[in-house]
Formats: C-alpha cells, structure tokens, sequence
C-alpha cells in the first residue's frame, strides 16, 4: 500500500497557501486516492493494477493545482476565520456565541495585545489598580457593614448608656445599684446584662501573659443570644456563689491552650486584677466569632457583686446590655428607660441628679462614624474604576480610529459587524480579566494597613483569595468594568460602514461622535478626579488641624508602656518602693531625661473623674464640680512636660507625710475660682478625706483626646494618692527615638521583678495617633486614591490631545505651510484641554459640593465645602492638566510641514 | 455523455442534494452520482474535489474529519444550514428552468 499524502505532495503543485488548507487538501486527495485503490483490490485487481487505477484519476496534476489555487484566493480568510477553522476540526461548532468561536476570539486578542505590549500592560497596570482598590474596600464593607454582629437577631441588641452630658459624658458607664434598678423596672426588655473591664495575669503552663477580659452578669451570653462552642455560659449560681469559673474566648484556648479539647473542667492559674484566688475552672469555650465591643477580650467571670458594690450609684463603670422585647421599638424603649431615670432621679437626687439614659442600637455603638468612612472610601474607591474605564474607552476608541482600515477590510470581506464588536468586546474582557487576577493581590499586600480601620467592636478584618466572596467580586467588578469601557468602542466598530471607514481612514480623521464621546470621557475623569481629591484634601486638612491643636504637653521623645499592678503591690506599703527601684532604674540609663508613673496617661482616658468642692465656695446650681483626677510619682508632670502657668509643679517634697498638695488645670481655675488665683484655695474629695492645697496651675493638658470638651482636672502625687488609683502608666522622657530604649526600659522592669508583666509598648506619638488612627488610615487611602486618579486622568487627557495631533498631523502641516505660527497652533491643541478640563472642573466641583457634605462627622476644624481646600485642588487639578496639554501642544508646533504634505 | 458546461452548472446542486440526507465523504459521492445516475453521470476526482472545496469555502458545506468505528479516518462533509437555503432556491430554479425548457421544447418521447 503506498503512502498517498507523499504521492499527492509531490506531484500537487500548489500555490503559496498557509500550512493548514495545505495539509487538508492533500489529506483529502490522498483519502480518495485511497478509497480508489482499495475498491479496486476488493475487485480483484493485483495490487499494482489497483495503484495504476488510482494513479489514474488523476493525470493533469497542474491544472488541478491552479483550479484549487483559484478556489482558495477567491476566499481569503481572516487570521480569526483560520483559528476558528483548526478549533472547529477538534469540536462542532454551536450556533451564535460558541465557545469555540469565543475561544478563538481569545487568541487574537492575547496575539494583538502581545503586538501592543506598552497599551496591555498600562491598561492592565491601571485595572489592577482600580479593582485592587475596590477589591480592597470590599473585604472592610464585608468585614464592617454585610456581616451580621456575632449575637442571635443582632438588631433586637442595644446597649444602655447613662447619659450625662452636663458632666462631658453623654454615654457614660452607669453605677451598679442603677443597673440593677433599672433590670427591676424596665418593661422594655427581654432582659438587661451587665459587663465591666477586668484584666488578669495567667500563670502556669508557659510565660506569664496579661490577658483582658471582663467581669459579667450570668445573663450575659443569654442577652446577647450567644451558645459556647464548648462547655457552657454562666448559670445564676456562678453570678451568687462566688465560684471560681471562666469562660475563655477562642483565640485563648487556641494560643495558650493549643486547642485542648479536654479544657473544659481544667483548672487555670490565673490572678484577676486587683487581687484575688488564683485557680479558675475553665467551664466554657466561647465561638471564634463572638465579639463584644472589643476584640481583645479574652476571658469572662461572673460579675459577682460584692453587697456594697451592689449598692453604689456614684462609682459609674458598667456596660450594660440590653435586648428589646420583640415589639418594642428603640423610641419606645427610650422613653420607658427615660421615665426610670426620671424616678431615680428624684429618689436620690445627690448621686443622679440630671442624669438620664441614652438608648443605642449595638451595630451604631460598634461602627459610629467608621461607617461614614467605609462609604467614602467605597465612593472613592468606585470613583477609581470609573475614571479607568473612561480612559480605557478612550484608549480603545484611540486604537479602533487606528484600526478601522483592519475593520473595513474585514468587513467587506463578509466579516458580519457583530463579530468585529465582539472581537472588541473580547480584547477589553482579556485586559480587565489580567487586570482583575493583579488586582487580587492588592487587598492582600494592604492588610495589615487597612485592617485598622476595621472597629475594635467587629471581628478583625480576615482578607484571603480562598474567600470565595472577594474572588466573585473580583471577578464580577472585571467582566462589568470590561464591559463598561469597551460598549462604546465596541458600538463604534460596529456603526462603521465600509465605504465610510474607508473614505475617513484615507482622510486621517477620526468620527465626531467619536470624537465628542471620547471628549465627554474626558471631562469625566477630570470631574471624578476633583471630587476624589478635595475629599483627601478635606482629610488631609482634617489631620493637620487635630495634629495643630496645642495638646498643654510635649508628646515627642516620650516612651510609654503599661506596667499593670500585681495582687502582691496591692498593699500601699509594698507599692511605693517598688516604684522607686523602676524609677532610679530607669534614670539611671544614659539618654533618659526624666521618667515616672501616672495613673492614666494624657490621650488615654476621658473619665477617671472625682467629684469636688472648693472650700469656702458655694455650688452655683449650673456648677458640676466634677473633675479629671490624674496620680503621678514625683515629676511626673516635669516628664510628661506641661505648661505651668502659676506656682509650682508636683515633686518629690510632696511624699506622704508632707502637707496634701495639688495642681490644677485652667479650666478648673476658670470655672470655679471666680476670676481670682487658685495658689492656697483648698480642694476637697469625698467627705471623710482631708483637703488638698492647690500648689500650680498648668495649661489643660488634652487628657480626653482631641474631640471631647476640655474638663476641670487635677493633679496629686502619688503617696498622697487615693489607694484605689495605681499608677501603671511609665513614662519615660529621652534623647532621640523613644522605641530604641523599649528593650532598656524592660530589662529595668524585669530585674527589679521578673514576673511583672509588661504591656502595650508605645511611643507617646502613637498613643495619640491610635486616637485618630482610623482617620490617618482612611486619609491616607484617599490621598492615594487621589493621586492615582489625577494620574490616569491627565494621562487620559495628554492621550486624546496626543492622538488628535496626531491624527490632524496633515491639517496642522497645512496650517503652518499657510502661515500659522507656533503660538497659533499650540493655542489651537491647548484650547481643547483647557475647555474640557474647565467643564471637567465646574462638573467635579458641583458634585464635590453636595458629596463631601456627608463627611461633615470626619473633618475636625474644617468645613466640607472649605473653599481653601477647593481651590487647592483646582489649582493642582489645572496645573496637572496644563503640563498634559502643553506636551502634545508643543509637538504640534513642531511638526513640519513638508514631511506631513509628503507623506500624504 | 453530456457537455462539460452541462455537468459543471449542475454538480453543486447534485452535490448539495446528495448531502441533505446526511454527511458523506467525498469518494462516496462520486460513486453515489454515478450510480444514481446509471453511469451517465460521472465527477472525476479532479472535477469533484476543487467543487467540494469551493462550496466549503462558501460555507455551504463543511468537512469535518471522522473516524467511523472500523473505518479509515475519512473527510464527512455536511449541509450548513446556508447551504440547505441555497439547495432549495436551486431547486426551485431548476424545476422552474426545466419546466419553461419543455413548455419551451414540448412534450416529446426520445
């Protein structure tokens, strides 16, 4: 038998055709050649006479050559047709959209953007971008504002505040016996549960580790609706008996405890502040998700009330919790509870006097204006895909004006318009589906930056690509943003008539559809660039001004760290000389200006307050003599470096047996000494404890941070202290970078006792910006968002003017041939910028107008139509824009006439 | 047996006909035009291959290639759906052609 395809390949002699329709005619030769052969063997040929028969059908091989030469050039087959013919020898092809037809789609796109590799990998870069960004603030509005709050009918959960605004404090932490008159007499709820901080030292098995944790009613997990994941939750008994049981939160038992799945019923060494039994039975393991108003909290007792606890009403420092009764709503609820505060009000006017009760729904109390924040961000974030896909449109509808002699060709050739769309529709799809896959790592790199916005109420932020909702959405935003910015080219393409195309690509010009369209993108992007920007303008000012305010100290060169008081400390003997060995300690390390030991820290507290009376004054009905009451070793106010404004500061001539001497803020002289000076008034606290003398007055110190109103506040040293009051906050002043002597500072600590354990290291300058570090996060997205956009945006605009003096080379050839003059024809490209930024700029600035109005809660200081701000940003915005223009402008000026009217 | 005008504006049709009742590969439709046609018809390969090829092209038909189970791997060609159009207009031309051709000629016995 012979090899036929051999035989037909050297005697065919075909005309130059590609590699493919080669092949398949000799194949289909040679399977006839084949069919003839065997058919005459099966009559009974010899097999020589069969291969002369076969040969035999076919004897004037050239004009066979030319006939089938001829059939093919008659049909010349697009690139596209070729690939969709080889696929479709593999598969039948469907009717419409085939896969395989789309598949070969594909292919010619990736092999034109392969031939444009500077265009796919700018679009690529600039998608990646847009859909990171977005991608990214996806994960935080998943994380803060669609997942559900870990209780049961979360939306039924409130929490109850006392509100005591005429003290500073409209959501303040009500007293015990309050709690418990207010559980006996509301009707408003299920039930109401109560819970307070705590922190404890865990001993045993591995370093001793200071964990938070909260002491809290038995109905507490009830209230909140919320099952252990092992064990149990408290009983009634557990809240009388005093028993002593833990639950333990998830992250405990899996760091401490390595996942023990024996640890309910074990005993753990663990010494509740301020003193207390050691061993607790671990009864309950609660679930990974359970968060309430902080996420560091990492074990629950019983609250446990001691009788005289129970009674107080003027030791305010419980969260209480409550669940409406199914009917009830939050109006209805506030007016019951409001009525109970009125009663208790008049039944014991000297503790709750003016105070009533405030009502707050649990997920508004966790996010507050955080979700404001989410919003802007999405906005912006959104803002940024948008202005990409404008410029992409522009790109694209660049690229068809370049491309429409390949469109009519195909065209005319039989190439249906629906296929050239699509083909635009698939290049678009390839470039945003890249960028989409790029994208995804954006939210993955910014972690650990964007995870701070992420509320201490909520579970932490959790960003992975095995999180199926972050990939569809990923995925989802490509083919829409794809779709988005190549509908326009795509319709364009498939408008185009042949003759049409072919007589305006001879021309050199582009449509002034096209044109208007791809102007209109234009001023789109110059308009969601603006709005962009003045929000990180708004922001950024907002952070100037917080960082401006005169904070009454020196917050630079300030080294902090807790030092949390031990059961063992807790008598008031043992105390001070263990504060004096880390005092002389620490001083005595090279660098260190000055250290000492405060109760709360500026920045650190907006209570800790003590009611007083100045001697021999009287209460003015409106006065709340209600002050901020801070402890320090001596010189704590020389480190912390106040402003004394009169008399002197604290120092160690005020020990315990000296004379009881204070130092006050200008608020409390400006409010309660009647214009004269405090030096030698007395100030007294409490009934049963001797007066005070006031020694200075200091400049307020911004003890509540920056947003609260100031308070009266003073200053006593700690020997003279009340017992109740540990000073746990060091303070140490340095040269240089306070974090350099952290390891130092610790080292002092650990020998003067090895098992003090040591927390939340800090910078002073930190401890201030995680008061507004939600803030600095956000701003910082935005300025990036904001730069981002003002890039691709004069890149939108520098391509069009580029483009356009391109395309119009020959017209600005002729202008110049005739006598136009650099400046004219600069003016001329210039013009066009000028006007499209201008009416991107009026558009942009109406719409930032009425947009950053919703930020009113962010800015500190600043208004959200702060016209200073807007006329910055214009001012950049039209600078930025002007050195775009002036580039293609300056080109057009240059082009020289003789090489344009020759090349034409 | 009949001019070579006569044979070339007929064997697409021929050939179109022939695959309406299902895809063939191209030695069977040789065969089967002689056959049916009582040996007065006959495409040879040179003929019938360049007319598959152009009505391929056109996109009246499409090859597509098959092993059938025992069978030599084998070009099937198939009607498209255009070129089950185009059939029926040839169709309809034709009766119509031969139809004036005898009203034309009359109604003679050979």
């Amino acid at each position: 038998m012979r090899d036929w395809e051999r035989y037909v390949r050297t005697h065919l002699p075909l005309p130059p055709l590609t590699r493919e329709r080669k092949s398949r005619i000799v194949q289909e030769l040679a399977s006839q050649f084949e069919d003839f052969y065997r058919e005459a063997v099966a009559r009974g040929m010899t097999e020589s006479d069969a291969d002369a028969f076969a040969r035999a059908q076919i004897t004037d091989w050239t004009s066979l050559a030319s006939t089938l030469g001829d059939v093919e050039s008659s049909h010349v087959r697009s690139p596209l047709d070729r690939w969709s013919e080889r696929l479709d020898d593999r598969a039948r092809p469907k009717k419409g959209m085939s896969p395989i037809g789309l598949l070969a789609d594909v292919r010619y796109a990736l092999r034109l953007l392969r031939k444009t590799p500077v265009f796919a990998l700018a679009a690529i870069g600039t998608l990646a971008l847009g859909i990171g960004a977005n991608t990214t603030i996806f994960a935080l509005v998943q994380t803060m504002l669609l997942q559900p709050l870990p209780y049961q009918d979360p939306d039924r959960v409130v929490m109850v505040w006392e509100d005591a605004s005429a003290a500073g404090f409209p959501r303040n932490t009500p007293a015990p016996a309050n709690y418990r008159d207010w559980r006996a007499m509301s009707r408003s709820f299920t039930d109401i549960a109560a819970a307070t901080f705590a922190s404890a030292t865990l001993t045993g098995q591995g370093a001793p580790e200071v964990v938070l944790g909260r002491r809290v009613t038995a109905n507490f997990f009830p209230v909140l609706g919320v099952q252990p994941l092992l064990g149990r939750v408290f009983a009634a008994e557990d809240d009388e008996s005093g028993t002593r049981v833990v639950v333990i939160s998830h992250a405990l038992w899996q760091r401490r405890y390595g996942g023990d799945p024996g640890i309910v019923g074990r005993t753990i060494l663990m010494r509740i502040d301020p003193a207390g039994d050691v061993r607790h039975e671990v009864i309950g393991v609660a679930p990974p998700s359970f968060v309430f108003l902080s996420r560091e909290i990492d074990y629950w007792v019983p609250m446990q009330f001691s009788p005289e606890e129970a009674a107080t009403r003027d030791n305010h420092y419980l969260m209480v919790v409550a669940r409406l009764k199914p009917a009830v709503s939050i109006e209805a609820a506030s007016s019951d509870m409001q009525a109970i505060a009125r009663r208790l009000s008049e039944q014991y006017p000297d503790t709750n006097r003016g105070l009533g009760t405030v009502i707050v729904p649990i997920r508004e109390e966790v996010l507050g204006d955080t979700r404001v924040q989410v919003i802007a961000l999405m906005i912006a974030a959104a803002a940024i895909v948008l202005i990409a896909c404008a410029n992409l449109a522009s790109l694209l509808l660049a690229r068809a004006s370049v491309r429409r002699g390949e469109y009519a060709v195909r065209l005319s050739l039989g190439a249906t318009r629906g296929r050239l769309a699509r083909q635009v529709l698939v290049e678009a799809l390839c470039l945003s589906i890249a960028g989409g896959v790029l994208g995804l790592a954006i939210p993955i790199l910014t972690t650990t930056f964007v995870e701070q916005i992420v509320p201490i109420g909520l579970q932490a932020l959790t960003v992975s690509v095995m999180d199926w909702r972050l990939f569809a959405f990923a995925g989802v935003l490509s083919i829409a943003t794809g779709l988005l910015f190549s509908v326009g080219p795509a319709l364009q393409s498939a408008h185009a008539s042949t003759a049409d195309v072919l007589q305006q690509h001879a021309r050199g010009h582009s449509g002034g559809r096209n044109r208007a369209f791809r102007d209109a993108l234009v001023v789109l992007q110059v308009a969601a660039t603006l709005v962009l920007l003045v929000a990180a303008g708004l922001m950024l000012r907002t952070l100037a001004n917080l960082n401006g305010v005169e904070r009454g100290f020196d917050a630079n060169n300030l080294l902090t760290m807790q030092v949390p008081s031990m059961p063992k400390y807790a008598d008031p003997i043992k105390r001070p000389p263990f504060y004096e060995r880390i005092i002389a300690g620490v001083r005595a390390l090279p660098g260190v200006r000055g250290v000492a030991l405060g109760s709360m820290l500026p920045f650190q507290s907006s209570g800790n307050t003590r009611v007083f009376r100045v001697e021999g004054r009287q209460l003015l009905p409106e006065d709340l003599p209600d002050a901020l009451f801070r402890v320090g070793t001596a010189d704590y106010l020389q480190t912390l470096g106040v402003t004394l404004v009169e008399g002197r500061l604290l120092d160690a001539r005020d020990g315990a047996d000296a004379p009881r001497a204070i130092v006050v803020n200008e608020t409390l002289v400006r409010r309660f000494m009647d214009g004269q000076s405090a030096l030698g008034r007395q100030i007294r606290f409490g009934l049963t404890e001797p007066p005070f003398t006031v020694v200075g007055v200091v400049r307020d110190v911004l003890e509540r941070g920056y947003e609260r109103d100031p308070k009266p506040g003073v200053y006593v040293s700690q020997p003279q202290g009340p017992r109740f009051l540990p000073t746990t906050n060091l303070v140490v002043r340095v040269d240089g970078d306070p974090l350099s002597y952290a390891a130092a500072v610790q080292r002092v600590i650990r020998q003067v006792d090895p098992e003090q354990p040591i927390r939340q290291v800090r910078t002073m300058t930190d401890v201030i910006g995680l008061t507004v570090g939600d803030r600095r996060q956000q701003t910082t997205l935005l300025v990036v968002f904001g730069a981002l956009a003002l890039v691709i945006a004069s890149l939108g605009l520098y391509g069009l003017l580029a483009q356009t003096v391109s395309a119009r080379g020959r017209e600005i050839g002729i202008r110049i041939a005739l006598g136009a003059t650099w400046r004219t024809v600069t003016q001329m490209v210039m013009l066009r910028g000028i006007v499209l930024t201008s009416v991107g700029v009026g558009i942009g600035a109406v719409l930032a107008w009425s947009v950053t109005r919703a930020m009113d809660t962010l800015l500190y200081d600043v208004g959200p139509t702060d016209p200073l701000t807007f006329a910055l940003v214009v001012g950049l915005l039209a600078g930025v824009s002007a050195v775009a223009c002036a580039i293609p402008a300056m080109r057009a000026a240059r082009v020289d006439p003789m090489l344009v009217l020759r090349d034409q | 047996m009949f001019s070579a005008e006569l044979k070339k504006g007929s064997s697409e049709m021929l050939i179109l006909s022939l695959l309406e009742a299902r895809p063939r590969h191209g030695y069977e439709i040789g065969k089967l035009i002689e056959a049916r046609s009582g040996g007065k018809l006959t495409f040879a390969l040179p003929t019938l291959y360049p007319t598959l090829l152009r009505l391929e092209n056109r996109g009246w038909i499409k090859g597509r290639w098959v092993e059938k189970a025992g069978e030599r791997r084998r070009c099937f060609y198939r009607l498209t759906s255009e070129g089950r159009r185009v059939l029926s207009t040839q169709r309809k031309t034709w009766s119509a052609f031969i139809d004036a051709v005898h009203a034309v000629m009359g109604r003679s016995h050979a």
